[in-house]
């Protein structure tokens, strides 16, 4: 019982240490919703042509725009471990392996979170998509994308923390191992605007939350050894 | 802890030894510091010690610990400075000492920040960001942070570098302080000129191999066997 309270305040304390430093740099926040805008913007001017093309473009749009986006935020994961040698000193306090990837895992939901509520009402008034008739359906697998996503995402950022090419390296691991999630994310989108069966909906937002889980549980595992590779 | 004990201790890196058959032993309570020239392996010694790099042969005991069982289990006895200060620049000196304190578990991490950052005498700057901080301010800070939560085992990697000399004073004197209450201190410094009784151990590495170990407190015997020596 004691550990498990040291783990959640240790979880708690990586978490309130990384929102500070962003409060106050406003680094992540900042160049995630600027470059997810500038993506929007250039996606809504190069491919909206007809209401029936809506469908097919939409979710390619929305779901690399929040792919970029991510990718941007998730980079930087590990940035201020990295250049004060930190991650050694937390390598020799207990229990940090769980709690150092629980805290980065959170930061990075919270920073996906945030680029995403300003990006998809923006993403969707412009190609006139209505959200909030599946508004439920829409926002499982956003929050299910999100997760695996950030879930794999916070480990390789956390494998390639001494690499001098990780922020090239991070989309080339990241990217293939997303693949399900992204692929997930597509076809619910476009079933929902395109108002179509919502079982096959249900289907994929049930595969997305079972690669969640895979996703979660294996790089929890994996963090342990990682980190003591990094150390 | 009564003893850290090194038996025949090596570290190869490929074909070459960065630590060669290298037998010492700890006690508590003493300051051991060590010398050698640049990539004598006192590094590698200290990594080892820290549990953070593995001998690739001999054996460590730590009281009744082999180093696995210490890495698993006992590294927070362990307090380290290392040449990097291991802070964040972003956050301010009490905010990085609170972090630290909250992440070993330790409660009233506000009294616990500001009693340290008392002790290395930088209360002042308790609210200013890391960044904006001296090379001496943030050894200091480095130096509070390793201590935070009391460990037995003390490892300081050149803790004197950047102290102006009323810094530096004043950081002996707490090392001195922390050696009375029973701690294992093991220092690297190039910094010969340390004052009398403050030394307890002088061990000296050459090429991975241990060239001098022996009780010296006097200065000017340290530095005479650095020359012999390194």
């Amino acid at each position: 019982m004691q550990a498990e309270r040291s783990i959640f305040r240790q979880i708690a304390a990586v978490f309130i240490k990384d929102m500070r430093r962003e409060a106050r740099s406003k680094e992540v926040t900042t160049t995630t919703v600027a470059f997810a805008i500038m993506l929007m913007v250039i996606f809504a001017f190069a491919f909206y042509q007809r209401d029936e093309t809506v469908g097919i473009v939409f979710p390619g749009i929305l779901w690399v725009s929040i792919i970029f986006a991510g990718t941007l935020a998730i980079t930087r994961t590990f940035d201020q471990e990295r250049s004060g040698g930190c991650l050694r000193a937390l390598a020799l306090i207990p229990g940090t392996d769980v709690s150092l990837y629980a805290g980065k895992l959170m930061t990075n939901l919270i920073f996906m979170a945030v680029f995403e509520a300003v990006l998809i009402p923006l993403i969707a008034l412009s190609f006139d998509v209505d959200l909030m008739s599946h508004l439920t359906e829409h926002i499982a697998i956003i929050v299910g994308v999100t997760l695996g996503f950030s879930a794999l995402g916070t480990l390789v950022s956390a494998v390639l923390v001494h690499s001098h090419l990780r922020d090239v390296m991070l989309p080339i691991f990241l990217y293939p191992m997303a693949v399900p999630l992204i692929i997930a994310g597509v076809k619910v989108t476009r079933a929902l605007v395109e108002q179509n069966e919502t079982d096959e909906v249900w289907m994929w937002i049930q595969l997305v939350a079972g690669v969640d889980v895979l996703f979660v549980f294996a790089s929890f595992l994996m963090f342990r050894w990682v980190l003591s590779a990094i150390e | 802890m009564k003893s850290i004990q090194l038996n025949e201790v090596s570290r190869a890196f490929g074909r070459d030894f960065a630590l060669h058959r290298v037998s010492l032993t700890f006690e508590p309570g003493t300051i051991t510091v060590l010398l050698g020239a640049n990539g004598a392996g006192k590094s590698t010694l200290m990594n080892i010690l820290a549990t953070l790099d593995q001998p690739t042969s001999g054996s460590i005991a730590f009281d009744q610990f082999d180093w696995a069982e210490f890495a698993k289990k006992g590294r927070h006895n362990i307090g380290w400075v290392a040449h990097k200060s291991l802070v964040y620049d972003e956050l301010s000196g009490r905010e990085n000492l609170e972090f630290y304190a909250s992440m070993y578990g330790l409660s009233d991490t506000r009294k616990i920040a500001d009693t340290w950052l008392e002790r290395v005498g930088i209360s002042d700057a308790a609210e200013k960001r890391v960044g904006e901080y001296s090379r001496g301010m943030r050894q200091r800070l480095s130096i509070a942070r390793a201590m935070i939560h009391n460990p037995i085992l003390l490892l300081l990697d050149e803790p004197l570098t950047g102290l102006d000399q009323q810094g530096r004073a004043d950081m002996l004197k707490l090392f001195g302080q922390l050696r009375d209450q029973g701690r294992f201190i093991v220092m690297i410094t190039h910094d010969l000129d340390l004052p009398r009784g403050f030394v307890d151990r002088v061990v000296i590495l050459r090429s991975g191999s241990l060239s001098f170990n022996g009780e010296i407190d006097d200065p000017k015997q340290i530095a005479e066997r650095f020359q012999e020596h390194a």
